[in-house]
């Protein structure tokens, strides 16, 4: 073998894309199964798969991927239905390829087993195969290969050989695939039926076969005086032929049915056009080819921190300028800021993905669990255009599926009892993503059996969670509280009592929040919000003793004077009125165990953490500005109430207060 | 009775290869030559029941030898060899009258299944 080492990593990036593109058609071929379109993409990506695993010299894999364009070339002719056992076995295939790539990036040796599965899919095509042979009519032919048309003086001299004993035969002739110089062996083949007959017409024309154009299939109108079986027996004695399907016929019988295949070709493809139409309408505009080079993350990072800390240099610059009354550089500052500014914008766009990105494997997951579950669920995508961070797009899948899988599990409900209750059979499950100022919102809305608050409170009780005075949106969001599971059975799917709570912790931790709307019978939506970037937030700068703190925005519910005559004393613990209601306090500077500065400018700020509010007194505010995250280095790992540090104009730094942390350390401290 | 067959190369090197694959599978090798000169005299000499005809030789080429001798013998079973990118050449031997030809590198298998097929 040689050494392909310098290009495993591009053959495993576009082996990932091809098998995405895989899933993706498959799943939209069942249910458009006649789809020509669908075929030949898919026809397509398993064909590049299959060379460049072949040039890489991983036999397991191209095996398998030959043995799937096999299959996929007998759909393609329409050899072969398509039916949901064959997509199953198609997506069984998917996912042993999957492993084995997997396998393979691992620097693995090959092996996957897949020796059941190949003979599977052989069985497949081999017995359609058959069939197609056994029958012996024009139709059966015509469908496995392209004849060439007729002309109508063709039709004249067909007619006129036939009354003087000609026989006009449609032959059609495959060349084993892996077969070198497929044009001569057509060609040895013709040379042989010259001797005892003449041609009418031939697809592809003989000056392409001469030029040596052929892929694997040729097919011809022959005259002659000999029976098929005489033709058969002569041209058996090639070599490296697949395939000789020999079908006498007459010109009667061919320039009818060709009127027929075209008529009922023309009006199908018109079907399918509009249908292809109204879906794009409906759904997405066609995708433009861009074009686009792949780089290495590390680089766009290394990119972003340059750039921000140009930001900040620039910053400092303005501020010098100020101090010093520079007024020449006012001018060449403004400049710099606009196009930094540019440039920041530009480094933020860079590091977007689409939503698709991660949505694109939820159709096959959802397919999967609906089989698996009997349940019948139409799976709605919108809005897989949205841009989000790649940070985020890479942390929200396993939340989204967990989402998904319970809404299946748990939302939608069995189709009869769907019936019973008067909805439709088929379940709802909509997944969709919009921007909404510089936030993106996630919604997942099915119109299953809802978050029944009875349900959830007799449940809490037998689990010893307390509901006492709790309101029904209360009772609702019990579902994220730890170790709460509604499921009676838990089931592999969900329902192992972890879940809604991590869910709401990784989303939280991507700086957004979820909410639940539910009504019993009607549906659940979850909705998420996430910012759109997680490297530059909007945050409040605040002051603590001597020192400057920022506090992200997003968590911020409200800002007040402090005064202290508002704390309340309650069993060792600070409260404060809210909205009516009680929220603990949190003093920030005893959580951070800084000396506490006689300050008369105290504030309260109150965020939001999941459902709970809580009221951080700090010393001082400063202003609201937009800063760049900065991770502490590893080193720093164990200051777990930071976010992250920033860089001030003045080249100060200031550290991020991570919110969640400090309320909740408090309440450990509390109860100690 | 095994089949005789006329081994034409230039190569010694496929020559040999060929008739390793050739008598292992059953084929008496009749005599070899390595240009069309020495083919067309060994055809009259040893009367093979098959010839496999390398196509690029010296001297003379292959379809000139084949041409030759389907001139001697009109029914003469001919087997072209051909290496990748000959394929005009190919045509033109198969218009002069060659049975099958097997592309280069042998495969064992597609060489056998070849020679069976044409002396059927």
């Amino acid at each position: 073998m040689e050494d392909n080492s310098a290009y495993r990593e591009l053959f495993f990036e576009e082996t990932d894309d091809n098998l995405a593109i895989l899933n993706q058609e498959v799943l939209r071929l069942e249910e458009n199964p006649e789809d020509k379109q669908i075929i030949d993409i898919i026809f397509r990506a398993a064909h590049t798969l299959k060379g460049m695993a072949a040039t890489m010299g991983y036999e397991t894999m191209a095996k398998l991927t030959h043995t799937v364009e096999n299959v996929f070339e007998l759909v393609k002719s329409g050899q072969l239905k398509i039916e949901s056992d064959l997509i199953s076995l198609i997506f069984e295939s998917l996912d042993t390829l999957t492993e084995i790539v997997e396998n393979l990036r691992q620097e693995d040796e090959e092996k996957v087993n897949i020796s059941s599965l190949v003979s599977r899919l052989e069985k497949v095509a081999s017995s359609e195969h058959s069939l197609t042979e056994e029958n012996d009519s024009t139709a059966a032919t015509s469908a496995t290969f392209d004849f060439p048309e007729l002309e109508e003086a063709d039709g004249v001299a067909i007619e006129s050989a036939e009354n003087s004993g000609y026989k006009l035969y449609a032959i059609g002739v495959r060349i084993e695939e892996t077969s070198m110089m497929k044009a001569a062996r057509a060609f040895l083949l013709i040379s042989k039926l010259e001797q005892l007959g003449d041609f009418v017409q031939m697809k592809p024309t003989a000056e392409a076969l001469e030029r040596g154009e052929l892929d694997e299939a040729f097919t011809v109108y022959y005259l002659s005086k000999e029976n098929k079986e005489t033709l058969l027996e002569h041209t058996e004695d090639c070599s490296e032929i697949e395939e000789v399907s020999i079908t006498a016929t007459s010109y009667a019988e061919v320039a009818a049915s060709s009127q027929s295949v075209d008529l009922t070709d023309g009006s199908s493809a018109i079907e399918e056009q509009t249908a292809g139409n109204e879906k794009q309408t409906d759904k997405k505009k066609p995708v433009a080819t861009k074009q686009t080079i792949r780089v290495d993350l590390t680089r766009l990072d290394q990119f972003m921190n340059l750039v921000s800390e140009l930001v900040i240099h620039r910053t400092r610059l303005e501020d010098m300028s100020e101090k010093n009354n520079l007024s020449d550089l006012n001018e060449s500052l403004t400049q710099v800021g606009r196009i930094t500014t540019e440039l920041q914008d530009l480094v933020l766009q860079l590091r977007m993905q689409p939503f698709n990105v991660v949505v694109q494997r939820f159709p096959r997951m959802m397919r999967d669990l609906c089989n698996e579950l009997g349940k019948d669920i139409q799976f709605v995508t919108e809005g897989e255009d949205t841009e989000l961070d790649r940070t985020v797009i890479s942390e929200i899948g396993e939340p989204l599926i967990h989402l998904l899988r319970n809404a299946v599990d748990h939302g939608i409900e069995q189709p009869e009892e769907r019936m019973a209750k008067g909805k439709p059979a088929t379940g709802t499950i909509k997944l969709s993503a919009y921007p909404e100022g510089n936030r993106v919102i996630i919604s997942l809305t099915d119109d299953g059996k809802g978050l029944d608050p009875r349900a959830l409170e007799a449940s809490a009780q037998k689990k010893g969670i307390s509901t006492e005075g709790m309101t029904d949106d209360q009772l609702r969001n019990l579902i994220f509280h730890p170790g709460f599971s509604t499921a009676e059975t838990v089931t592999g799917i969900s329902g192992r009592g972890v879940g809604m709570d991590a869910v709401r912790e990784k989303i939280m931790s991507l700086n957004g929040k979820i909410e639940t709307l539910s009504e019993v019978d009607k549906g659940t939506t979850f909705r998420i919000t996430l910012p759109l970037t997680l490297s530059i937030i909007q945050s409040l700068l605040v002051k603590v003793g001597q020192e400057t703190f920022a506090i992200p925005q997003a968590v911020i519910d409200k800002v007040n004077y402090f005064e202290e005559k508002e704390g309340i004393s309650v069993h060792q613990k600070e409260v404060y009125q809210y909205k009516g209601e009680t929220i603990p306090l949190v003093r920030v500077n005893e959580v951070l165990a800084i000396p506490k500065k006689a300050s008369d400018n105290q504030h309260i700020i109150v965020v939001l953490i999941g459902d709970k509010y809580y009221g951080l007194i700090v010393d001082e505010l400063i202003h609201q500005k937009e800063i760049v995250i900065k991770k502490l280095g590893t080193e720093l790992n164990d200051l777990s109430l930071y976010l992250g540090a920033t860089i001030l104009g003045d080249g100060g730094i200031s550290l991020i207060l991570d919110v969640t942390s400090i309320c909740t350390t408090r309440k450990v401290v509390s109860y100690v | 009775m095994s089949k005789r067959v006329l081994i034409v190369d230039d190569a010694a090197f496929m020559r040999i290869k060929l008739k390793d694959i050739l008598e292992k599978n059953g084929y008496e090798v009749a005599g070899e030559a390595q240009n069309g000169n020495e083919a067309v005299e060994k055809f009259k000499e040893v009367k093979p029941d098959i010839v496999t005809m390398d196509i690029t030789m010296p001297e003379k080429d292959g379809v000139e030898a084949l041409t030759e001798i389907k001139a001697i013998d009109k029914d003469a079973i001919v087997l072209m060899c051909s290496a990748m990118g000959q394929q005009t050449m190919v045509m033109d031997a198969i218009r002069a009258g060659a049975t099958d030809f097997i592309v280069k590198p042998f495969d064992t298998e597609r060489v056998i299944k070849a020679l069976d097929k044409a002396i059927r």
